[in-house]
């Protein structure tokens, strides 16, 4: 019908996005679960375990051109796997964004509409992005590409602003090191480059596909900077003592900030001003590629549509469960299910692909 | 179709712009300062409201509530009057010598700024030495708005690195990474306010007070990039000599042996000679130059022993920040004696080594 494909350019804007968004939701986990400044090892970790996985993932990718991870699983695991591969995706994307939709709402009723009840703002939010979602692709895309250069940069500048009064000796010590504190979290820090889920989707609508194993492996160099960094930042502004206490971090170093000749009264707000912008595009973004997995899963021509199924789940989710904070003491072994398979199922299709060549 | 869309749209902004339940500015009281006093039973809580809505900047309104938290307190103003009150403006609280005392009382308000998604965190914070009360009651003819005054009075102390806590904020963040923090003390001074000394402040108690010159030579060892000197004045052959420092150097080594502490700071202040006698030439002999820096250096390092006796012995507060140190640089060995930390401060062996360089002699020698 349109043509729906994306540049390669919209596709590492995609993933960066939406990898710091959980990156942000997931970083108390990494705060408080290392005793010691030290969750950056974690980081790097977790990074070059993806990054290995993704000429693997890329390869099987770019010979099926066109089908994303659950039409390659139709092709190389057994009908049913395939099945449950797709609803597993479908299931892990729905309740990722009620996840991120909800911590998204809290922190615009506490910080901004005091008054205002939380489900009105879920609905505002939910009405909004599955207007995008329906759309297709290229429109959440183009949004961004373009939210990466207007908000995220300047998000991202405000926080660095923070560092003024900070106490850089706070990465200090490095040794002796958290081991077993690090080990533990590498699983929920992978969950953070939550875009490597996204391009298993999103590699097969880029208009030049040779380049997604060059765009996959910048999108995690640039995404794991970009965790390291705001980990590092967070760190040197509270110190650890202060920071494990943190619910939203990134919120509380805006609170901290002091801009020489900043005219706005609260920097918060201003920062905030930018998340919003941030969050909503990625709710748009996972709210797309849900449609997709929902497309591929059950064989039918349009997405679009699928987003009317959506809108009660995702709503009744985001009502109903408690912020990411206060949830994080029960999820500590979904995480490591859900990172687990998100790293598996791809892995797998790929090695079952290569024997089924031989 | 196109027109219903356009329509709910339209609805859904008009709706949804949060500001349905707004109050206009003149229909708000900001509170400027407040004063947190202990009381027999709860916290009194004085407030300084300006007149800003009335075109009438110097003048003020000053109320006086009791109430268990900061909550109470708003609520308990919500219904004594038709305005709402907001404390987006909020310049300085300032704590009650009582109250700092009471370290139960003070976690639970330093908790509820914390915990709080409006209060701003960046409010200036001091202890006042008697009553929050009375220093929010002072009348000051030049500037009758107390919550302005001691703003800009800590925003100029904090320029100039008089102290090293200004903002609750900071406060918090010492507390939390050290246990001890030194808050700036505000006192009545004839019809006006003065900032001079320093309120040390152990595991959210106040403990004690330190006087101008051990403040001074306390930012000298915490933060000597920026630390502020006042003249040193020196009695050298029977001649009062004043020297400025222009700029300080210092390198520092800790050491951890077992239970045994020491720290050895080592500061180099480059100074300017700031005034002697009109004829003497006496500047220009190296030997009356060296008694100069000699009795210079004396005075510096005793004043920064005593000091440091004094917050060893009487406090066992670690100002110095040497805790922070052995957490960073040696955390095994810091692991092994952090719970009994205040006696290893307190039997530590702590050396402050003073050299004077005098860079000039002014505009004649």
């Amino acid at each position: 019908m349109f043509n729906q494909d994306i540049t390669p350019y919209q596709n590492i804007s995609i993933l960066i996005l939406i990898s710091f968004a959980f990156q942000s939701i997931l970083m108390p986990l990494l705060l408080y679960e290392i005793d010691g400044p030290v969750g950056w090892i974690s980081i790097v970790l977790a990074a070059i375990i993806i990054y290995f996985a993704l000429k693997p993932i890329n390869r099987v990718l770019k010979k099926y051109g066109e089908d994303t991870i659950i039409g390659i699983g139709e092709r190389v695991f057994p009908k049913f796997i395939s099945k449950i591969a797709g609803i597993y995706y479908i299931l892990m994307f729905l309740t990722a964004n009620s996840i991120l939709m909800k911590d998204f709402s809290e922190q615009i009723k506490l910080m901004m509409l005091f008054n205002t009840p939380l489900n009105a703002i879920i609905i505002v939010i939910l009405i909004t992005s599955a207007y995008a979602a329906k759309k297709g692709i290229q429109p959440i895309a183009n949004i961004a590409s373009i939210a990466i250069l207007t908000s995220l940069v300047p998000y991202l500048l405000i926080i660095i602003f923070s560092t003024y009064y900070a106490d850089y000796s706070n990465i200090l010590p490095v040794f002796p090191a958290d081991v077993q504190g690090i080990v533990k979290t590498v699983p929920g820090t992978m969950l953070g480059f939550f875009g490597f889920s996204i391009l298993l989707f999103s590699n097969s609508r880029v208009s030049a596909k040779e380049k997604n194993i060059t765009i996959s492996r910048r999108f995690i160099v640039i995404s794991s900077v970009l965790y390291i960094a705001c980990y590092l930042l967070i760190v040197v502004k509270f110190g650890m003592k202060e920071a494990v206490h943190l619910v939203w971090p990134f919120i509380s170093v805006m609170k901290f900030v002091n801009i020489p000749g900043f005219f706005f009264e609260s920097t918060e707000i201003v920062g905030l001003c930018f998340q919003i912008i941030v969050t909503f595009t990625c709710i748009c973004i996972i709210a797309y590629f849900t449609n997709l997995a929902m497309q591929e899963t059950f064989k039918t021509r349009e997405n679009g549509y699928f987003i009317y199924i959506q809108i009660p789940i995702l709503y009744t989710a985001a009502a109903a469960l408690p912020g990411m904070y206060m949830m994080f003491p029960y999820i500590q072994w979904p995480i490591v299910i859900i990172s687990i398979l998100n790293y598996l199922i791809p892995l797998t299709a790929s090695m079952l692909d290569k024997r089924r060549e031989r | 179709m196109r027109n219903i869309k356009i329509l709910l749209i339209i609805l859904t902004v008009m709706l949804m712009t949060g500001c349905w339940d707004s109050a206009e500015i003149n229909k708000r009281e900001y509170l400027f300062a407040v004063g947190i006093d202990k009381n027999l039973k709860d916290l009194t809580f004085t407030s300084e409201i300006p007149k800003i809505n009335e075109g009438s900047e110097e003048q003020r309104l000053v109320y006086t509530k009791e109430g268990t938290n900061f909550a109470d307190f708003y609520s308990t103003s919500y219904l004594h009057s038709e305005k709402a009150i907001s404390d987006r403006l909020m310049q300085v609280i300032v704590i009650g010598e009582d109250t700092a005392r009471s370290p139960e009382t003070l976690k639970k308000i330093f908790d509820e700024i914390q915990r709080s998604p409006q209060m701003n965190r960046r409010v200036k914070i001091c202890i006042a030495k008697g009553k929050a009360e009375d220093i929010i009651k002072t009348e000051i003819p030049s500037d009758p708005i107390v919550g302005r005054f001691l703003s800009e009075m800590l925003i100029k102390l904090k320029r100039e690195s008089y102290q090293d806590i200004y903002t609750f904020d900071e406060a918090i963040l010492h507390l939390g990474q050290t246990g001890n923090a030194m808050v700036p003390v505000v006192e009545v001074n004839e019809k006006s306010l003065k900032i001079e000394r320093a309120a040390i402040i152990k595991e959210y108690e106040l403990v004690g007070f330190l006087e101008p010159m051990e403040v001074e030579a306390i930012m000298l060892l915490v933060n000597p990039k920026r630390a502020n000197i006042r003249n040193i004045n020196i009695e050298v052959d029977d001649t009062t000599v004043a020297l400025g420092a222009v700029d300080v150097s210092m390198s520092k080594d800790i050491n951890l042996n077992g239970s045994s502490l020491s720290a050895d700071y080592y500061i180099t202040l480059y100074c300017y000679i700031d005034s002697f006698i009109v004829g003497d030439d006496r500047l220009n002999d190296k030997e009356f130059m060296k008694k100069i820096k000699e009795e210079a250096a004396k005075k510096v390092s005793s004043a920064a022993s005593d000091t440091i006796n004094k917050l060893q012995g009487s406090y066992r507060a670690d100002l110095l920040k040497i805790k922070n140190d052995l957490s960073k640089y040696h955390k095994t060995d810091f692991g092994k004696i952090e719970d009994k930390y205040d006696e290893v401060f307190e039997a530590a062996n702590i050396n402050v080594h003073v050299n004077v360089d005098i860079r000039s002699t002014g505009l004649v020698k």
